[in-house]
């Protein structure tokens, strides 16, 4: 059956969508969740976390620009941090939302914690799982109207 | 609290969506993203695997769709499969090859292209759209798939 030619994505009306995720443990220190094929404004990244966690982790999120995506466990060449870190335990309230972190260049209202995400983007959580299995929840609201 | 009646989708204006999806298995080969509720045009798919091993096997990945009646339980391919991509390939280096198609960097990739149109982008109407391995996943720990679609046609 034939197809249809590929409508570019600067062509799409605004988008408003939910992101969601599930981190499997353990020792995934980098893990992707989404690619900003255009500009995109980052409202709100939400964590849940199941409540047979163990011990405390961490998560933050980080910027990659493409094509610097690593592998699982090395560090991001030219990573940038867009979140500050959460804590993650058993027994917390949940969900937590991440809160920016002040770095420049991807930051665009931090009175609003609105994050701006240049196209071409990776959104990458960046967590602290050593020894711990259990299931991570992420979701992320995103838009790409301003 | 009384709800509301649900709304055909057939009534909805177009839709124009990013899916994103978890691949993080270790030996299914074949799994669904979504379900055409309406008759759907794939735009754009972005893939991304994680792997730090599995460079002795490499791993065959592609996309097609079924028609409801045809889906198979998780590991065994469909009998009956429309394919819109060719394969590619995983190498366990960090990016992928492409063995048909346009590749951009990073591991995005667009649909194989005849003449310009896509060979078939479109998933009609009670379709499952899946992503299928070929080989053996053992190597690849998570990874990315990001997919735009509409309806308007």
């Amino acid at each position: 059956m034939a197809g249809q030619l590929p409508l570019d994505v600067r062509y799409y009306p605004g988008d408003f969508q939910y992101t969601s995720w599930t981190i499997h443990g353990p020792n995934h220190n980098k893990y992707p969740v989404m690619f900003t094929d255009r500009n995109v404004v980052i409202d709100s990244i939400g964590v849940f976390v199941e409540d047979s966690v163990n011990q405390n982790i961490t998560i933050k999120f980080v910027a990659a620009p493409q094509p610097n995506v690593p592998d699982y466990t090395t560090p991001i060449s030219g990573q940038v941090d867009l979140t500050s870190g959460l804590a993650l335990a058993t027994g917390g309230t949940y969900p937590l939302w991440a809160t920016t972190a002040g770095t420049a260049g991807f930051t665009m209202n931090l009175a609003n914690n609105l994050l701006m995400a240049p196209q071409g983007l990776w959104l990458v959580s960046s967590g602290h799982f050593a020894g711990v299995a259990g299931n991570l929840h992420v979701q992320v609201r995103w838009r790409s109207t301003f | 609290m009384p709800g509301q009646i649900p709304l055909d989708t057939k009534y909805y204006p177009s839709d124009f969506l990013v899916l994103s999806h978890d691949i993080a298995y270790t030996s299914a080969n074949f799994i669904a993203l979504f379900r055409a509720d309406r008759t759907m045009i794939v735009d754009e798919i972005f893939i991304r695997v994680y792997d730090s091993s599995n460079s002795a096997n490499p791993t065959n990945l592609k996309f097609g769709y079924v028609t409801d009646s045809q889906l198979a339980d998780y590991n065994s391919p469909p009998a009956t499969q429309v394919f819109t991509t060719t394969n590619f390939t995983y190498p366990g280096s960090g990016s992928f090859t492409i063995t048909t198609g346009r590749t951009n960097s990073g591991g995005s990739f667009d649909f194989v292209k005849s003449n310009g149109v896509p060979t078939s982008n479109i998933i009609p109407e009670g379709s499952v759209f899946f992503l299928i391995s070929q080989t053996n996943l053992g190597g690849i720990e998570t990874g990315l798939v990001q997919i735009r679609v509409r309806s308007q046609l």
